[in-house]
């Protein structure tokens, strides 16, 4: 529909009237008449504030001004909280609200992009677009849009300022991250499984797919239409916890400690936190050393209790793999035990690339004494390459440091050798101290810097992303043949489990054991069936039950895709690296095979029902 | 399935055979038959009604034409294809028995986004957009979602969109439910329309005088079975009966007429002074309400009928918008010519054979200068006549004029 006039002649006097302003008033004001120009830009300013809403008024049904009122009313009104809070001293909430503008200006603009991207004469894009219009125009997805837009920008005040700046962006990381994970997830859980059932039950998809449109294509577009939406969300509440992170980081840090402190905060957190870091975890010199403890460890073990484990002179068929994984804990454990008066030697292996990353290593460790410390500080000798240790920044040998406590040593990459390993020996030879030890695992570990924070947190939503594509599907699947809520429930159950499959596999693992003759899943399925027809001769059925219930259980945890392992929450708010290979995995564990899967049951189901069932 | 022959594709738009439909319960037992072993043909060129009252099978029947619904037996075909086929939606209209519109979309976006399903480009489908809400008289409230729409309203733009397509077949399921007269009128009106473009047209229904008027054939459904079809002239003649339609008459002249037949041995006459049809004497006094200028807040006058669904002659090809605003001009200079204010005399019957008596012969000639009492059915038109349309056209807006005219 063409334009009309009247409405071109609207914004040229619009325009006539801010560059007569602007312009009498610049030039008032650079000839020194400054009462003068006040007055004209006043006058001016107050002339085109009216004649501005009254177009907007007269206009308001075309399209780009309707888009136009909504923005400048929401900038006047946050504009104008964000004002009122920085005159009143609240600095804090002035910032809040303007974030809170940022990111609700950011999906408004987004949005009209987001159509005209799917506005080709395409039967899947046109499904698409008509899916974010009843997103936004049914306020299903505006109750989440909202959500994201207010507590992104809230959160970070409601850490206190006393504490450390680098735990309360490690914490703002964390919780935002959750909070736009889990709303996002729903919200896709929701509008995927509602889009297909409604219009199945309302009946528009009599109209739609009564023309040349394939059922493939009715979901194809539907996804599309989901995954424009989440991607547009997604980027803005990266965009929104990026700027936070920063806003975070320039506010005054800790409000306790001396300025040095204060500083020695700020740096840490953008260079443990705000950072995109690779670690490597320590293993022993010898390389036998561990496994040879863990035979010893299993022996005794099985020498203690036959019945139980089995002879120690028998094959190992009674050993459980959780029961193995604690053994091989148990002996991590102790190798990273140091008694009084010992020494241990901790190689780092893979740092090939670590010359590259900067001119330093960061060696972070967690002392923990198992015994009463005078002063709660841990006094440890180090050595690098059997040389003595001097902080790469200041020079200082490792001070005592507070039990318990993360603690984060520099040393100069240079030190790494050619095929990059690093030797770290520790010493526990302060006399009368106890024993020390460092949990395996994150107990003790180099990082080196591979990257910046903003890359890292966009391969961080974008994993996030390729996970609502998953989820997405599974509503469309869901939707095709249950009703809204049964639906809904079906899709939440199957998203608990897979962020949770890491925890179910363990529980399962525990709640009914099965011991299997040799490794693999036919030698296991044999030994699973063989054990329940025992109990169930034996007469113990809730055994017997417990069996079939671990069995529905592992098939489920099998068939749903392991999110838990892809998850970017943990590895941006410690700031590790979001590896490319994470991204892969994610794309193709997640986004191709589960997806995939998923969308090929979708089609199947789609095809087979009719549209317009009756059940009688 | 037998596969219906190619001589009978083109012949036949829509095949069944011995089509049946059972609805199961939630156990997958059979408790309804909705639909039981019909035949139905539904010819290339005409006007098929599908008659029933409320749960006779007819949107069942419609459904499984349209795919919706799969066949618990028998076979149909439509152009020669299975229903589920997606290459043939292209050439189907439907209008369902209910507004299954999106609510949060208004109405140009609601054709836009079903023009966009039949990969019309944007021009294209823009152009057809503007003239069908001229058509259905929606142009003036077009940017209103179709949520705040009444009834009738969105009877108009679910016509629309089945339309938007130019499509061969248009498939209405109880198309006047909702709509008043003048909305009746009007798609009655269109559907002789389309007939004339050589358009099929499948007519779902359970009120016989809307369909009565436009029907070449039907069929009456009941229980799931077809209990009669046929023509519809064959279907509705009575054989045991003659009317004579006349001028006023006197009380005298009506009783000679009675003596003279009496004397021909024709008794029992049943003489009635002349009526005309609720609808006529509504449309009459909507349309002096109208040109007196009374204003209305529903939908506005309907226009034309959209060019590009009623010419399929010499440059029917040509799909610019130049081609059809020049189409739409041509109609509208038809419009603007002086149109009688009453409704037009129908096609007046033919003139039986003399009979030899001269008393017949004179009162069944007709009286120079006198007007029909009241519009008689409109006959049957033959093969190839445009039949008058029942309505007067209003002249056109010479607003709407100038914009198509650019």
């Amino acid at each position: 529909m063409p334009t009309p006039k009247p409405l071109v002649r609207w914004l040229s006097v619009l325009a006539v009237l801010v560059a007569a302003t602007a312009g009498f008033g610049g030039l008032l004001w650079a000839q020194e008449a400054i009462t003068p120009a006040r007055a004209v830009l006043g006058i001016g300013q107050v002339a085109t504030a009216l004649w501005l809403m009254r177009g907007l008024f007269v206009w308001r049904h075309v399209g780009w001004v309707e888009r136009a009122t909504r923005l400048i009313v929401l900038t006047l009104t946050l504009g104008l909280a964000a004002l009122l809070c920085e005159q009143l001293g609240f600095r804090s909430a002035a910032i809040m609200f303007l974030g809170m503008w940022g990111m609700a200006a950011g999906f408004m603009l987004g949005l009209p992009l987001l159509r005209f991207t799917l506005s080709g004469p395409r039967p899947v894009f046109s499904v698409a677009r008509t899916l974010v219009d009843e997103a936004i125009r049914m306020k299903l997805a505006l109750i989440f849009v909202v959500g994201v837009v207010l507590l992104v920008p809230f959160l970070p005040f409601t850490l206190a300022g006393e504490t450390r700046l680098q735990y309360r962006v490690e914490s703002f990381l964390t919780y935002a991250l959750m909070l736009v994970t889990v709303l996002l997830s729903v919200m896709t859980i929701l509008l995927a499984c509602r889009t297909v059932s409604s219009e199945l039950s309302e009946r528009q998809a009599f109209l739609t797919l009564t023309k040349p449109v394939g059922r493939v294509q009715y979901l194809a577009g539907k996804w599309l239409g989901l995954m424009g939406l989440n991607l547009l969300l997604t980027a803005v509440a990266g965009v929104g916890i990026y700027a936070f992170t920063q806003v975070l980081v320039t506010s005054a840090a800790a409000q306790v400690g001396s300025d040095e402190d204060r500083f020695i905060d700020y740096v840490a957190t953008r260079e443990q936190v705000l950072t995109a870091r690779r670690s490597a975890a320590p293993v022993p010199v010898d390389e036998s050393t561990l496994a040879v403890d863990f035979e010893r460890r299993l022996y005794e073990l099985r020498l203690k209790n036959p019945q139980r484990f089995g002879d120690p002179g028998d094959p190992i068929t009674q050993v459980t793999d959780t029961q193995r994984d604690l053994v091989r804990f148990e002996a991590m454990r102790e190798w990273m035990t140091l008694p009084n008066r010992n020494a241990r030697t901790y190689r780092f292996t893979g740092l090939g690339g670590a010359d590259d990353a900067g001119p330093t290593l960061q060696l972070r460790f967690q002392p923990k004494a198992a015994g009463q410390l005078e002063d709660n500080r841990v006094g440890l000798g180090l050595r690098v390459n059997d040389r003595p240790f001097a902080d790469a920044r200041t020079g200082a040998p490792l001070p005592r440091v507070r039990n318990d406590t993360w603690h984060v040593a520099y040393i100069a990459s240079e030190l790494v050798r050619d095929d990059g390993t690093l030797d770290i020996t520790l010493l526990n030879d302060v006399p009368g101290q106890p024993t020390v030890r460092f949990e395996p695992g994150e107990g003790m570990e180099i990082f080196y810097s591979v990257g910046g924070f903003g890359a890292n947190l966009a391969k961080g939503m974008a994993v996030l992303w390729v996970r609502l594509a998953f989820l997405a599907m599974l509503g469309l699947a869901a939707a095709t043949f249950l009703s809204f809520p049964v639906a809904c429930m079906a899709c939440l159950l199957v998203f608990l489990a897979a962020v949770g499959s890491s925890f179910l596999d363990k529980s399962l693992a525990d709640y009914a054991a099965v011991y299997a003759d040799a490794p693999g899943p036919w030698a296991y399925a044999t030994a699973a069936v063989t054990k329940f027809f025992a109990k169930l001769g034996e007469g113990e059925f809730f055994d017997a039950f417990k069996m079939i219930i671990r069995l529905i259980g592992e098939a489920f945890t099998l068939a749903v895709p392991p999110m838990a392992r892809y998850s970017p929450t943990p590895l941006l708010a410690d700031g590790r690296a979001v590896e490319w290979s994470l991204v892969g995995g994610a794309v193709l564990r997640i986004g191709v095979i589960s997806t995939g899967v998923v969308a090929i049951f979708a089609a199947w189901s789609f095809n087979r029902r009719e549209i317009a069932r009756v059940i009688v | 399935m037998v596969a219906p022959t190619p001589a009978d594709d083109h012949e036949h738009t829509i095949r069944c055979a011995r089509l049946s439909k059972v609805f199961k319960d939630f156990w997958l037992r059979d408790r309804v038959k909705a639909v039981d072993g019909i035949d139905l043909d539904v010819r290339r060129g005409e006007v098929f009604g599908l008659l029933g009252p409320n749960g006779s099978g007819k949107s069942t029947t419609i459904k499984m034409i349209l795919g919706l619904l799969h066949p618990s037996s028998g076979v149909i075909s439509v152009f020669g294809k299975n229903p589920r086929d997606v290459s043939i939606k292209n050439d189907i209209g439907y209008l369902p028995e209910d507004s299954y519109l999106y609510r949060f979309l208004n109405a140009r976006e609601t054709l836009d986004y079903y023009g966009k399903l039949f990969h019309q480009d944007r021009r294209k489908r823009q152009n057809r957009i503007d003239m069908l809400l001229e058509m259905v008289g929606l142009d003036k409230v077009q940017r209103r979602p179709i949520g705040e729409y009444s009834k009738g309203m969105q009877r108009r733009i679910g016509l629309a969109q089945a339309l938007i397509n130019d499509p061969k077949l248009l498939i209405l399921d109880e198309p006047t439910t909702g709509m008043d007269p003048i909305g009746t009128r009007q798609i009655k009106d269109l559907i002789l329309h389309l007939k004339d473009s050589g358009k099929t047209v499948l007519l779902c229904s359970h009120l016989l005088s809307d369909v009565e008027d436009v029907t070449d054939r039907a069929a009456i459904m009941f229980g799931g079975k077809v209990r009669r079809s046929g023509d519809m002239d064959e279907l509705l003649t009575r054989h045991d009966e003659t009317t004579l339609t006349t001028p006023a008459l006197t009380d005298a002249e009506t009783e000679k007429m009675l003596a003279l037949l009496g004397q021909a041995g024709v008794h029992d006459v049943k003489v009635k002074q002349g009526r005309q049809r609720l609808e006529s004497l509504f449309l009459e006094i909507v349309e002096n309400a109208q040109r007196t200028g009374v204003a209305t807040a529903g939908a506005g006058n309907a226009g034309q009928v959209a060019a590009f669904l009623t010419d399929h002659t010499g440059d029917a090809a040509d799909t610019s918008p130049d081609a059809e605003k020049q189409r739409a001009a041509r109609v509208l200079d038809d419009l603007i010519a002086p149109t009688p204010a009453a409704m037009p005399e129908p096609p007046k019957p033919a003139a039986p054979a003399p009979a030899a008596d001269d008393v017949l012969a004179d009162l069944t000639s007709p009286t120079p200068g006198a007007a029909p009492a009241s519009p008689p059915r409109p006959a049957a038109p033959a093969s190839g006549s445009t039949p008058t349309p029942a309505t007067p056209r209003p002249k056109a807006d010479q607003d709407v004029l100038d914009d198509l005219m650019g």
